[in-house]
């Protein structure tokens, strides 16, 4: 395995202004300080509730806006030398270009009424970024169009059409064809089957996994449905206020999640089956606002194990078991802490009839 | 098990300039009085429509054309049903929000802005606790111990008692049209807050005062979902009906507000008529569920039954679309999309994405039979008995 993205110590703070001047008097920190590795050719989850920071982070990552500070390493092949390392945090909107990072990050946005132009027709639709990338002759263009609705699922028919002339999921595979239409390596995907309904979800979540074997990319894929994110990625990244607090395989988070949050995450999740009646973890309250943020460990407010070293010191993410990284001061406790409560850790089995 | 609502047939059309949307075609539902009824399906399936049209608050293009809604209060059954289409608007209105009340699905949609959220709660004590509350008014004025500047009490007291016998008297109405004398409703006003706040605090909000005069934009948004349900439990509802009441909400506030109706319908309320498409929120929360799909029930069933053993091959499907936490091998889904509802296909509306689909099935719908434990399903796979 090797990286594709390695990011480091990533901040977003959106200005607050206020007075006469406009002068800036507080700031969101949407992101505060993000350590992340992507490895090429995986799916990378990443969950947490909303307003925690996780489309700034996808947005961060394909550079629709710049980030604050921090680093961004992206290696544009597979050997990890550092001549093939750019750091695109900073990158001028040109030089993206110009690199052709632009095409090779793409993302797909999470309602698909909103992200296709509904006076555009599909055909110019997915051709669009084609055009702005590389030149490209009318007759190829077309080629490449069909051929790339072929690969979403749909027809030549659909070729002249209107975007409201969609269902949604059909609405959603258009996105998905113009997202992989310039040969990108990293695709973000911001909830992309939060607005549509179960069976079509399925249908969507069945190609974006075949489309990522096909053309080989890497996904992060952004939602707050757990049971989405375990079917379709291997690796997941739990996320709270700006913060991640739990890196793991998704199978090892599930068996044997680190932090109390991920433990509530998990708990919370209704599970479609009528035999399992699994303790709840509830937390209490809401999360605190980004604007002013709970001092040393974020969580500490609705913390069920909160320590005073919660409330004074900040705890890093670190590796506990292999590839299993987490942001707690009582992570070795943690599971033995949830066993005595609510008598189970684990929820890999939990919907076993 | 006694009824609580009953649905006979009922239709409603939307007449859009498409065609005539057929958005409801015979729904017959069953209510039982204590059960939590769950009501599922893939968005534009109707299951909106259908308690829409069971409180009659269809907009516009939309009318309901056809069928009864029979509403049973008493759980004893001793008083008849009232049938609930042919009752003029101002019963309806006494009806929704005090015996039947509704959570509506975005609670940003359903707070009006530029209300606080004391004022909001407040206004359904003050449409339909009116009366009681001025009797309760007035018996604390006429009582010795009232702390009234004594020409104040003296003009109140009259006031309170008149419109305790009637709110909607004459002198009231031009009383509050008077500068000065329009004001005699403070004390209206007062209660219907006190109590407002005593229903948020029993929703285990903690800083109820202070939530009482803030305004939407300043709560989160599980807290605006608290406040509407407070809204819809105010005057204590026979039948709750929360329309998507925590789809819009993360799993952590989901959970909360899931924990928050299993204890209210332990204590405060009998029915709930939940509508979801989650099936994980219906496996857990509901007693019985229907499933809808193209505008009618396909089945009918206890919890039990139809997670375990789903009948009708919409259901089937439906289940196994749904990832699991023990996942294994690829997602099975629905091949196609759902029908447009302005030509439905004949015969049964699922039969293009049926895959044990037979001649009949292209030809007549099949009626809701039931197939044995309160399992109803509408499928000529279990019934062989065809409608001619």
């Amino acid at each position: 395995m090797s990286k594709i993205l390695e990011i480091t110590d990533l901040k977003k703070h959106y200005p607050v202004t206020g007075g006469v001047l406009q002068r800036k008097i507080a700031s969101v920190k949407a992101l505060d300080g993000i350590d992340l590795n992507i490895q090429r050719g995986e799916c990378l989850g990443l969950v947490g509730e909303s307003g925690c920071g996780k489309t700034t982070t996808g947005k961060a990552l394909v550079r629709l806006h710049r980030p604050t500070e921090g680093k961004i390493y992206y290696y544009a092949s597979a050997n990890q030398q550092d001549e093939f390392k750019t750091d695109i945090a900073q990158l001028h909107e040109g030089a993206l270009k110009r690199k052709g990072i632009r095409a090779k990050f793409q993302m797909v946005f999470q309602d698909p009424t909103t992200s296709l132009n509904p006076r555009m027709l599909i055909k110019n639709i997915i051709a669009e970024p084609l055009k702005t990338q590389n030149s490209i002759s009318a007759r190829d263009l077309e080629a490449r169009v069909l051929m790339l609705l072929s690969l979403v699922g749909l027809t030549k028919d659909h070729y002249l059409r209107y975007p409201h002339e969609f269902s949604g999921g059909q609405r959603q595979r258009i996105a998905v064809a113009r997202a992989i239409a310039t040969h990108p390596d990293f695709i973000v995907l911001d909830e992309p089957t939060s607005a549509l309904d179960v069976s079509v979800q399925a249908q969507i979540l069945n190609l974006l996994m075949e489309l990522q074997q096909k053309l080989s990319l890497t996904f992060l894929f952004i939602t707050h449905h757990l049971l989405v994110v375990k079917y379709i990625s291997q690796r997941l990244a739990v996320m709270y206020l700006g913060k991640i607090v739990e890196v793991a395989p998704t199978a090892s988070l599930f068996r044997n999640p680190l932090h109390p949050y991920t433990h509530a995450l998990l708990s919370g999740i209704p599970v479609p089956d009528t035999a399992s009646k699994a303790r709840r973890i509830v937390l209490t309250g809401d999360v605190p606002s980004p604007l002013n943020p709970p001092k040393a460990c974020r969580f500490h407010t609705r913390c069920p194990f909160v320590m005073d070293i919660c409330r004074e010191k900040e705890p890093v993410l670190e590796e506990v078991i292999p590839c299993h990284m987490v942001a707690c001061h009582r992570k070795l406790e943690v599971e033995k802490l949830v066993m005595e409560t609510f008598g189970h850790t684990s929820y890999e089995h939990a919907d076993v009839l | 098990m006694t009824k609580l609502v009953q649905t006979i047939d009922l239709i409603t059309n939307f007449y859009t300039y498409e065609g005539v949307v057929r958005a409801l075609d015979k729904v017959n539902l069953t209510i039982e009085h204590g059960t939590t009824f769950g009501l599922v399906g893939e968005s534009g399936c109707g299951k909106s429509v259908t308690v829409r049209s069971l409180l009659r608050i269809i907009q516009a293009p939309g009318k309901v054309e056809d069928g009864e809604v029979w509403f049973f209060q008493n759980a004893q059954q001793d008083t008849e049903g009232i049938e609930l289409l042919s009752q003029n608007e101002k019963y309806m209105q006494a009806l929704r929000g005090d015996s039947i009340s509704m959570i509506f699905q975005e609670p940003n949609a359903a707070l009006n802005p530029i209300m606080s959220i004391g004022d909001q709660v407040s206004e359904s004590f003050l449409f339909h606790r009116k009366q009681e509350m001025c009797r309760q008014i007035s018996d604390t004025l006429y009582s010795p111990d009232c702390q009234i500047f004594l020409p104040v009490k003296k003009l109140l007291q009259p006031l309170y008692r008149l419109a305790a016998k009637n709110t909607g008297a004459w002198l009231l109405k031009f009383l509050s049209r008077v500068p000065v004398f329009k004001y005699w409703d403070r004390l209206l006003k007062r209660e219907a807050l006190r109590r407002s706040v005593d229903i948020i605090a029993k929703l285990g909000i903690s800083n109820a005062e202070e939530i009482v005069k803030s305004y939407p934009h300043n709560l989160s948004g599980g807290m605006k979902q608290r406040i509407v349900i407070a809204i819809a439990l105010a005057c204590h509802p026979v039948l709750l009906i929360a329309d998507e009441a925590t789809s819009n909400l993360d799993v952590t506030i989901q959970a909360q507000i899931l924990e928050l109706l299993r204890e209210l319908r332990q204590k405060e309320i009998s029915s709930v008529l939940l509508i979801t498409h989650d099936l994980g929120v219906v496996a857990e929360t509901c007693d019985r569920v229907g499933v809808m799909y193209a505008g009618q029930l396909c089945e009918v069933a206890n919890v039990k039954d139809l997670f375990g053993n789903p009948k009708h091959p919409y259901t089937q499907a439906l289940l196994h679309s749904v990832p699991r936490l023990s996942q294994k091998g690829p997602l099975q889904s629905i091949e196609g999309s759902v029908p447009n509802l302005v030509a439905p296909p004949r015969g049964c509306r699922f039969h293009p994405r049926c895959p044990h689909c037979k001649e009949i099935c292209r030809k007549s719908f099949p009626m809701l039979v039931e197939i044995g434990n309160h399992h109803f399903v509408a499928c000529y796979l279990w019934t062989n008995l065809s409608r001619d």
